[in-house]
């Protein structure tokens, strides 16, 4: 059987299919991430359009797939209120087939600025903390008895 | 890549994937629209977990005769094409298709046999079940 990234590009080689895959790679990737962002980040409709001067309906249509209907603006504005990028540009076919296959949580609703500059600090403490532990184990190395834990180069792991 | 969702579509006992001949048949407007959506749901969590979408206006559940099931919604042209399955854990089984023609509502089978091929699909997904095919 045919992998699913195959089966795509299969049904790509179709012009009707393909003028429909970019339609709907917009309209219902947008609308999927609108809702999923706006789950993620805990807020309301009704307080989205808020933020965004605009009355709760038109959210409500914006997060459905069949929709469709989207300006640049308005993507740019809700770039803005999520505090996520926002990437338009022209790209090679493979790359929204390989966008399609590989969709996880992460990538319909990122992370924002915030959360990404609060992961990056918290990778680096625990960088900092595996260092200690290396510290700590070369300390207890040392006090051991000076051959006990010796690597022995003569005798291999897998003998 | 691990995916949150699979879903499967419906095989007859001929081996004939009945969802894939219906989006290449009389769903062909609705294809790309309900497979861009299904690639969308199989990468969300499931209900109850941040960030999930398996709410309307992706995925209704359905009443009535036909409680237990759920459904997805694509409109073209003042059509409204839908897709019919199941939620079992982390697998949707896709049983059927209809369509809503703003008068009423439309589907081939009754939902005894939608419910029969549920339980053909749990008890031999290799038999009657393929992961969902474009």
């Amino acid at each position: 059987m045919k992998s699913k990234w195959e089966q795509i590009w299969e049904s790509l080689k179709d012009p009707e299919y393909r003028r429909q895959f970019i339609d709907e790679h917009v309209n219902v990737g947008i609308a999927f991430q609108i809702r999923s962002l706006r789950n993620r980040q805990r807020k309301k409709q009704s307080e989205l359009a808020e933020m965004l001067h605009i009355r709760q309906p038109l959210v409500s249509s914006w997060e459905n797939p069949n929709y469709g209907n989207y300006s640049l603006n308005t993507l740019k504005d809700l770039a803005k209120v999520f505090d996520v990028g926002l990437l338009v540009r022209f790209v090679p076919f493979s790359s929204l087939v390989d966008w399609e296959v590989n969709l996880v949580p992460d990538m319909i609703a990122p992370p924002s600025f915030s959360e990404e500059q609060s992961q990056a600090a918290s990778k680096s403490l625990n960088v900092t903390s595996n260092t200690e532990t290396v510290k700590d184990i070369e300390k207890f190395l040392s006090a051991a008895e000076p051959d006990q834990y010796k690597f022995n180069a003569e005798v291999s792991p897998h003998a | 890549m691990n995916k949150e969702h699979i879903f499967y579509d419906y095989v007859d006992q001929n081996g004939a994937n009945l969802i894939k001949g219906w989006l290449h048949g009389d769903g062909k407007s609705a294809r790309a629209r309900f497979n861009l959506i299904i690639d969308n749901l199989e990468g969300s969590p499931p209900p109850g977990f941040m960030g999930s979408v398996w709410t309307p206006s992706y995925v209704y559940d359905l009443t009535g005769d036909w409680k237990g099931f759920l459904e997805i919604r694509a409109e073209i042209n003042k059509k409204e094409y839908r897709l019919i399955g199941q939620r079992q854990n982390r697998n949707i089984l896709l049983i059927t298709w209809g369509y809503h023609d703003g008068k009423g509502w439309h589907t081939d089978i009754t939902p005894g046999s939608a419910k029969i091929r549920v339980s053909q699909m749990i008890t031999n997904i290799g038999k009657y079940g393929r992961e969902h095919e474009i």
